[in-house]
């Protein structure tokens, strides 16, 4: 119902943009015009960092480790979150606990620049998510689970603004579509070696809601430095068939790259993330009692926070018109907040290949 | 039927996109062409250059193309020659203006050039910071340039004040 909502939504606005990319692009149009013209053309249009081509393909994969536990701003050992035999089980220990999740992400995607002003992208991405576990449970020492599969599906309408000189404004509608599995399940200690039950929110491969895609964002080329910044979020829509919906997602980020020459670009990123706990509770997670939560990753309460995050990239070019392109990302966070007893983020890693054509 | 429209009107729109893949280059190369129709070359008058400007590239040089198109496109009467060279470095070229790319850096002496008068032009990130005399780069979503005025004192060539006030950089 939302996305068709959405479409409807797009289509009318598509409808109203210009088509024209570009108002001369005849060599003897050109030849005719005054440099004050030349310099006035709007060349690079809404696709500047595509280079000017109406295509795109990109391939990104994204790699990130959570491990060491932390409850707000402060670090727990594991002796503090995992429950002992013989000591007191309060709602802040547990009989099961992570202690390493590993995520990455491959993500297909393609775009579309249908005018100068509005580009279309889809997103398609493969999950593979592992997580190593401790437990007092007999048989369950220590175990591994792992699931993987394609996640949620993004599609997302660019919009750029009227603006002049160096400045770039776009406004991005995007939705993300429930494909991504909530029903993975493993070997759990829930019920003994050898049954599968559904595994916790962080195991599974999508949200399950229809989720609206908003962004903004904004940008400046200078003769060697570009610099800009980007405000996104992930709203979620209703509650999964699992009764639950995931938190909101709201991201602050600035961005400044020096142009070394046409080849190579590094650059660096701040960002902001703040992500709302997790609304409703799968109850399949749960187990009967005063303490119905046997690890924290199934606790819906431990899910969200604050996170703050520096990035060092460089974009690497194969040919001058940089139709080919490289970038690489490490991310790395230098101040977390988290709600309730969580699994700390590390460090994350990000390659791609786009190419425009 | 309303959907088979919108299909139609976005995969026109997409036609017209994709019409002008090699708009960069062209309006590059027609910046080149305009900047040069500003400056006077020692002895010689404005409206002479025009007719006589030799512009030359390195025949491997990504704006190749949308020069010779820009060549082919002029008008009688307000020509430029295009000159195709094998290799600047260690080469007498007789130019106006000579456009590098940035892989011709490492074999040019850019000091000498702007002695004997060649106008350097490139669209290489810190061209002029390294001596060059035009650098071509993006401003946001429009074309713009710097300038580097050594080589009015070099060679007596001269930039005419319209240059100048639309340069983004002049040093």
């Amino acid at each position: 119902m939302l996305f068709t909502k959405t479409i409807r939504l797009i289509i009318p606005l598509l409808l109203l943009l210009p088509a024209k990319a570009m108002p001369q692009t005849n060599p003897s149009e050109l030849v005719g015009l005054t440099l004050e013209e030349l310099l006035s053309i709007n060349v690079y249009g809404g696709n500047a960092l595509n280079g000017g081509k109406p295509w795109f393909l990109q391939y990104a994969y994204r790699s990130l480790e959570i491990g060491g536990y932390q409850h707000g701003t402060n670090r727990l050992n594991l002796e503090e979150v995992s429950f002992s035999p013989g000591s007191a089980r309060t709602a802040s220990n547990y009989p099961v606990v992570p202690t390493l999740i590993t995520q990455n992400i491959h993500a297909f995607s393609t775009g579309y620049r249908v005018s100068e002003s509005f580009s279309v992208s889809v997103s398609v991405p493969l999950i593979e998510q592992d997580t190593d576990h401790y437990s007092i449970v007999p048989g369950f020492s220590e175990f591994n689970i792992a699931t993987d599969g394609i996640g949620d599906i993004a599609l997302n309408g660019s919009f750029i603004l009227p603006s002049s000189g160096s400045h770039i404004y776009t406004v991005n509608v995007g939705v993300s579509l429930p494909t991504g599995s909530i029903d993975e399940t493993g070997d759990t200690p829930r019920n003994g070696p050898g049954t599968f039950e559904r595994l916790p929110y962080t195991m599974q491969l999508g949200s399950g809601t229809y989720d609206l895609l908003l962004s903004t964002s904004f940008s400046n080329s200078g003769q060697v430095i570009d610099y800009g910044g980007s405000l996104n979020s992930i709203i979620r829509q209703g509650t999964n068939d699992n009764d639950y919906r995931l938190g909101n997602n709201y991201a602050l980020r600035g961005w400044a790259t020096y142009r070394w020459n046409q080849r190579f670009q590094p650059g660096v990123a701040v960002s902001f993330r703040h992500t709302d706990d997790i609304q409703g509770m799968d109850l399949g997670l749960t187990v009967p009692g005063p303490f119905p939560f046997p690890a924290s990753i199934t606790d819906p309460d431990n899910f969200g926070g604050k996170k703050a995050k520096v990035g060092f990239n460089a974009r690497i070019c194969v040919q001058e018109s940089c139709d080919l392109s490289f970038l690489f990302e490490i991310n790395k966070p230098f101040y977390q907040d988290l709600n309730g007893i969580q699994v700390r983020e590390k460090t994350e890693i990000a390659l791609s290949a786009k190419f425009s054509f | 039927m309303r959907y088979v429209t919108i299909l139609l009107l976005v995969f026109s729109q997409g036609l017209a996109a994709a019409a002008v893949d090699d708009a960069e280059s062209l309006v590059k190369a027609s910046v080149v062409y305009n900047i040069a129709r500003f400056v006077t070359w020692p002895e010689k008058s404005n409206e002479e250059n025009a007719a006589d400007l030799i512009i030359c590239i390195q025949n491997d040089n990504h704006l190749v193309t949308a020069l010779s198109d820009l060549a082919a496109a002029q008008a009688r009467g307000d020509t430029f020659s295009l000159r195709l060279v094998e290799r600047f470095g260690g080469q007498n070229v007789d130019c106006h203006v000579a456009v590098l790319s940035e892989d011709d850096l490492d074999q040019v002496d850019l000091s000498a050039m702007a002695r004997d008068a060649i106008l350097t032009i490139s669209d290489t990130a810190e061209f002029v910071n390294a001596g060059g005399s035009i650098e071509i780069s993006r401003v946001g979503r429009n074309m713009g340039f710097s300038i580097n005025r050594r080589i009015e004192e070099l060679s007596g060539v001269l930039l005419s004040s319209q240059i100048l006030q639309l340069a983004q950089k002049v040093i």
